[in-house]
């Protein structure tokens, strides 16, 4: 501290008397600065126990180093759009699909409103909710309001459990309509498998085990809307689908969907099939074998290829019964379920699919995209 | 010719800072040589003839507190010597009050108004004396007796008066440390170093009175 000009002097008189003083040169005793410091010492090593241990050398160099490695600009920026796109892409996963992707007319669609609508079943008999909903929750509801078409009165979109109830009201439906024609018969066998509760975990967990092998890319192409499920027009009946629009919309919690599940449903609805029996072939292959081939354990490969295949094709399958000419690659897929192979026939145009309840259907494929099928598929065998 | 600068030790603060957080043992190590015998030799001084058989005690109670509050030990505030003396003037206090000797000055003397009472004016007390500096062989009896009548001086002024007085002249503290290690403004530690020295001047002056060189 600096000294003060009106302090007093120094008297260099006593000054020079002090250092004088018998006492001037006396010091502690060797024993009290004995004590002194070992208790210093003492203190300082139970500190330093306690005290958390520093960082090792190399841990702190590896800091340091990671700090300027993230530090130039080309990370940084690459850093930065990443965490963009991150951000982007969770804003985008919450929104439906349909709300993402440019509005397509559905095959399905087109037939469901040229269709005659049959008279409206008796809404409160055919969905037997507990208690009556007012208005749909919130997701379903904005996914209404994208896909209907103007004018049109459209079928509330069901949550992921709601099928049944879509079933039933198909059902009541038909016997309204006196239409006697017998359950598609696709339904039955997921319906047993819904009530087992033991396939559709299954198919889950290979969904999931598939996915984390596959970059995020291909997850989206993969879980993107399920393809092909032939459309029933014929065994499901248009008063399924009416009795589907006209059920209540379900009390349905404000569930955010999968966008796959959520696309699944929402083209089931409109084409009357219960499209939680149809998870996407590629999501539960256990087999499949090239024509002519022994049956070999679906790779991840051959899961994405299918996956792909069914991304192209999804929503223009047709029922097709005529006989397939000379195909130019020939398989069969088995299911997880254990149902019987379903047998697809690559043409130049088309893709041709029989499944397992013996229905056939096909679906147009661009050139170019047959022929890396194809390339693939040569691969693959 | 090397360029490197010299070595620059850490003053008191650095050192008590290493000592707090980084329990560095070496730097108190330091501290302690820097100050053990200025700190002893006040605390001797400051308790007096009396009262001086504590020294030990006090010294040693003295610096157990300073590694007792390594962790409350503050940089920014007064520095470390100025903490040392604080805290060993607390406890020579506490001796003369379980003494109990008066440690209070009187209203006058803590009054930072007035002058204090000066025995001759300036340096008038030391005009026999010699000059401080010129202490050549045959004027260290001299000043040796000088030193032994100044204690012998020291015994006589209160204790508040005594330690100002110590601080500034002996351990060479300037007058505002003086002031933060006694606590008190700094009217009232330059009141009290006046007083002290104005009775010092006039003890000194009658022991050159009684008979010297």
């Amino acid at each position: 501290m600096t000294k003060r000009t009106d302090e007093p002097r120094i008297d260099a008189h006593l000054t020079q008397a002090l250092r004088h003083a018998p006492d001037a040169q006396v010091e502690a005793p060797a024993a009290v600065s004995l004590h002194i410091l070992q208790a210093a010492r003492a203190k300082a090593a139970a500190g330093a126990r306690v005290r958390r241990r520093p960082p090792a050398a190399w841990l702190a160099d590896l800091a340091a180093g990671l700090w300027q490695w993230l530090g130039q600009a080309r990370v940084a920026g690459a850093m930065a759009s990443v965490m963009a796109a991150t951000v982007l892409g969770v804003m985008w996963w919450d929104t439906p699909p349909e709300q993402s992707l440019p509005p397509r007319a559905s095959p399905f669609e087109e037939q469901a409103a040229t269709m005659p609508a049959p008279a409206p079943a008796p809404a409160p008999a055919a969905a037997p909710a507990p208690a009556p909903a007012p208005a749909p929750a919130p997701a379903p509801a904005r996914s209404e309001s994208k896909v209907s078409a103007p004018g049109t009165p459209r079928p509330p979109v069901p949550a992921p459990r709601e099928g049944e109830q879509l079933e039933r009201a198909r059902q009541e439906a038909r016997r309204q309509a006196g239409d006697q024609a017998p359950l598609r018969q696709e339904t039955a066998p997921s319906d047993v498998q819904r009530e087992k509760g033991e396939a559709p975990r299954a198919v889950a967990s290979q969904d999931k085990v598939e996915e984390k092998g596959l970059p995020e890319s291909k997850r989206i192409t993969e879980t993107a809307p399920m393809p092909a499920s032939p459309p029933s027009v014929q065994s499901a009946p248009a008063g399924a689908a009416a009795a589907a629009r006209s059920a209540p919309a379900p009390v349905a919690a404000p569930v955010t969907m999968d966008r796959a599940a959520s696309g699944s449903l929402l083209a089931g609805a409109l084409a009357g099939v219960d499209l939680r029996e149809l998870p996407g072939l590629a999501g539960d292959v256990a087999t499949w074998s090239p024509q002519g081939l022994p049956a070999r354990a679906a790779t991840p490969a051959f899961t994405a290829w299918l996956s792909r295949m069914q991304a192209h094709t999804a929503g223009h399958w047709r029922q097709d019964a005529a006989p397939v000419a000379q195909p130019l690659a020939r398989w069969q897929v088995s299911r997880l379920t254990g149902e019987a192979a379903h047998d697809f026939q690559l043409t130049a145009t088309r893709l041709h699919w029989q499944r397992p309840d013996g229905s056939r259907w096909s679906a147009p494929v661009a050139a170019e995209e047959v022929a890396q099928w194809l390339q693939t598929f040569v691969a693959l065998r | 010719m090397s360029n490197a600068p010299p070595h620059v030790q850490p003053d008191d603060d650095g050192l008590m800072q290493a000592y707090a957080e980084r329990a560095d043992a070496r730097a108190f190590e330091l501290l302690y040589a820097r100050h053990q015998a200025g700190l002893y030799r006040f605390i001797r001084r400051l308790l007096g003839s009396a009262l001086n058989a504590q020294t030990d005690e006090v010294f040693q109670d003295t610096w157990l507190r300073v590694v007792n509050a390594r962790e409350r030990w503050a940089p920014q505030g007064a520095s470390f010597r100025t903490w040392l003396y604080t805290l060993a003037h607390h406890r020579v206090i506490d001796i003369w009050r379980r003494s109990g000797r008066e440690v209070s000055l009187s209203a006058a003397e803590e009054d930072d108004g007035g002058a204090p009472w000066e025995p001759a004016s300036g340096d008038a007390a030391w005009q026999h004396w010699p000059e401080p500096r010129a202490a050549h062989s045959e004027e260290l009896l001299f000043w040796r007796r000088a030193g032994e009548r100044l204690l012998a001086c020291l015994d006589q002024l209160p204790v508040l008066q005594r330690s100002a007085f110590l601080l500034h002249h002996d351990d060479g503290l300037a007058l505002n440390d003086v002031a933060q290690a006694l606590e008190v403004g700094f009217e009232t530690a330059k009141t009290r170093l006046r007083y002290a020295m104005s009775k010092l001047r006039t003890c000194m002056g009658a022991y050159l009175a009684e008979g010297a060189p």
